[in-house]
């Protein structure tokens, strides 16, 4: 690909260029969420199993942000991979093997088929459409997994399975140590990926079709593959996602698979930004960690907060937070630059 | 313009950083109920009686210094549920948890507090095996076979033969068929038609025209206090099933609370049946008299108890003499055998502790 050949000529600053291919630097966000979340499981034992959580959330918010942010894929419903991973681990547990890295797998597949299937429907439309169907799917399954109570367990959710430890060593404990590992390892290895494959090529091929499918259809890109391709990818992401839920928690309900936490995703990527990977991040911590404090200091009226501070941060930082603390980082050091 | 939008985010961080737990008590208890969402009303109930009794007794249970903790599961969600118990016993370091309307939340945290050994006080989650999952629950609600047994058989008195009952497709409706199943029956009666609804349903109207053409003498139910059990009288009002025959044999529902929501006092009301062990008129005892009154006084004149009320009352009760006699140390082994046979005099008539 030629185009992403940019070779600096001597009239072009340096920071130009660097800024304009911002997403290949590791930026301040990255480095100070990384530290946080190592400096959290040495110092804040107790808030593990929190922390897991927004772990899960971070994953679930960077594989939407594959889609959405980095592909135009205007999904509302990406908790049906997140439940469908979940529903996948747990059932793989309770009758095939209870083995967790394994389970991990199964989620994922099983969340990226799913994808791929209703990505043939979901993509052939764009805008509006889309979001409506992606909302559709969702009800449907969410209806299916209610009512096959054989399988899901409906509104008793699914729970007995026992989860071996994690190569054969580390079990889970009450107080989430192990379980906040796990899946900050997981994290970093999808986060590798995805940071991988959105500076691959293939990456730059779906930022074009975000910005202009038809000219990329021009350019000989095939865009629906493309995009049943990324669309898959992302599923599976949110697969995985849930499947670590489904370990960590011990059960499966139908909350996993509802619109609330497609839309909850969806706000968490809003406020970190899109389109940056560690939008995700910042979303994430933000989001459940607000939601854990204001329920906890009034338990009937902290989704009035929660709305509070998403309309504070869509009123002043529309593109979210994270590229805010990125120029706040590029202001700081441009001071010790330049005395 | 950019220094407000600093500071506005600051203001947010720093509404963060406020910890709930500023002064410091010896006993810390957490109640897990739904506060928020369409089933606020039993968190709602739950608190009102919880704070009561602890401001009856001077913001003490059993001569210590009490911290009740309240954590929202946002309804039926057992996933939250659990996650919630274990922050509470990790983090905050409670000694004792209580509260759960749901089964299926309650069941979720049956493996927590079993590996913890903090005995949790369910207040409501009345399917008949909840507590069997843990040997650290105790629950001061009832059975729904208890409710649902016996009134089988007035309705059999009544000369009512032929039934249709209404569930909620989850543990406790199953349970609720099988107990209206197995004495019905065995009295004679038939069931023509079982309609399970999904506890999400939001659209009755399908449903609701099975009873109606189900042509039975008797409408047994069970559905959870909340929009579905709103809907249900809506529904069996309007549609007129009374004057077509079919009389309403219920549970929970009849609650005066949500009948008063509907604006259906009075007559039409009249006639329908509940086996329900409690209402702010009955029993008709001083203790009843005093709750109520002490409810009214403290959050006006609107407070009606339901059962989410005098089952937290309970509860609380319970876990006041628990911290009593563990000398308000964490002792789960101590706390249940105090609670074992444990009997006394609540709102709701004279109730003992088989330890369960």
């Amino acid at each position: 690909m030629a185009v992403l050949k940019v070779t600096p000529s001597k009239d072009t600053p340096k920071r130009d260029i660097a800024a304009s291919f911002g997403s290949h630097r590791l930026g301040l966000s990255d480095a100070l969420v990384w530290a946080l979340a190592i400096f959290a499981y040495f110092f804040l034992g107790a808030y593990h199993q929190l922390g897991t959580q927004v772990i899960i959330m971070i994953i679930l918010a960077l594989s939407l942000d594959l889609a959405i942010g980095y592909s135009g894929i205007e999904s509302l419903g990406h908790a049906v991979f997140f439940g469908i991973g979940a529903y996948a681990a747990a059932l793989f547990a309770l009758n095939v093997l209870s083995e967790p890295l394994t389970g991990l797998v199964v989620g994922g597949l099983a969340a990226g088929a799913f994808g791929f299937v209703t990505g043939l429907l979901v993509l052939r439309v764009r805008g509006l459409t889309q979001v409506i169907l992606t909302i559709a799917i969702g009800a449907v399954v969410l209806q299916v997994a209610t009512t096959w109570k054989s399988v899901t367990g409906g509104d008793d959710g699914l729970a007995g399975y026992q989860v071996a430890p994690i190569l054969g060593r580390y079990s889970f404990d009450l107080y989430g140590h192990t379980a906040y590992l796990y899946s900050l390892c997981v994290l970093a290895f999808v986060f590798a990926l995805a940071r991988i494959l959105v500076n691959s090529p293939f990456g730059y091929v779906l930022r074009g079709i975000r910005d202009n499918d038809q000219r990329m259809r021009m350019l000989g890109v095939p865009v629906a593959a493309r995009l049943l391709l990324i669309y898959s990818i992302s599923a599976a992401i949110a697969g995985v996602a849930g499947a670590i839920s489904a370990q960590v928690t011990g059960l499966v309900a139908t909350d996993s698979l509802s619109f609330l936490l497609s839309g909850n995703v969806l706000i968490m990527l809003l406020i970190g930004g899109m389109g940056r990977l560690t939008g995700a991040f910042i979303g994430g911590i933000i989001f459940v960690i607000f939601s854990d404090r204001a329920a906890a200091i009034d338990p009937f009226n902290w989704l009035f907060m929660l709305g509070g501070l998403l309309i504070l941060a869509v009123r002043f930082t529309p593109q979210g937070v994270g590229p805010w603390i990125d120029r706040m980082g590029g202001y700081l050091l441009d001071r010790r630059r330049k005395p | 313009m950019k220094r407000f939008s600093l500071l506005a985010f600051a203001a947010v961080l720093a509404s963060l950083s406020i910890s709930t737990d500023a002064h410091s008590a010896e006993v810390k208890i957490g109640i897990i109920g739904s506060f928020s969402g369409p089933y606020a009303e039993w968190g709602v109930q739950f608190k009102r009686a919880v704070d009561l009794y602890v401001e009856k007794h001077g913001g003490k249970l059993g001569g210590h210094t009490v911290e009740v903790l309240y954590r929202d599961s946002g309804g039926p969600n057992p996933a939250r549920a659990k996650q919630l118990a274990q922050e509470l016993i990790t983090r905050e370091g409670v000694q004792f948890l209580g509260g759960m309307d749901f089964t299926p939340n309650a069941v979720a945290v049956a493996d927590v507090v079993t590996q913890a050994k903090i005995p949790f006080v369910i207040f409501n989650a009345n399917t008949a095996d909840t507590t069997r999952k843990s040997p650290y629950f105790l629950r001061v609600g009832c059975t729904i076979w208890q409710l649902a047994y016996g009134i089988t058989r007035y309705a059999i008195d009544q000369g009512k033969k032929k039934a249709v009952v209404f569930a909620v497709d989850y543990a406790p409706g199953h349970d609720a068929i099988a107990a209206y199943d197995a004495n019905y029956g065995k009295l004679g009666g038939k069931i023509v038609d079982v309609v399970k609804v999904p506890l999400d349903t939001t659209d009755f109207s399908s449903y609701f025209q099975r009873l109606q053409d189900a042509n039975a003498d008797v409408l047994f139910t069970f559905v959870p206090n909340g929009p579905i059990s709103v809907a249900l009288f809506k529904g069996y009002f309007e549609r007129g099933l009374a004057q077509r025959g079919l009389q309403y044999f219920g549970l929970g529902e009849t609650e005066e609370a949500p009948l008063a929501a509907l604006g259906q006092t009075g007559e039409l009301a009249i006639g329908v049946y509940s086996s329900l062990f409690y209402g702010p008129h009955s029993p008709e005892s001083t203790a009843n008299k005093e709750f109520v009154n002490a409810l009214e006084a403290k959050y006006g004149k609107g407070a009606i108890p339901n059962i989410g009320t005098v089952e937290a009352w309970d509860g609380i009760h319970l876990i006041a003499h628990m911290t009593e006699a563990t000398d308000g140390k964490l002792d789960g082994e101590k706390a249940l055998a105090a609670a074992k046979g444990y009997s006394w005099e609540s709102p709701r008539g004279s109730i003992r502790s088989n330890g369960t």
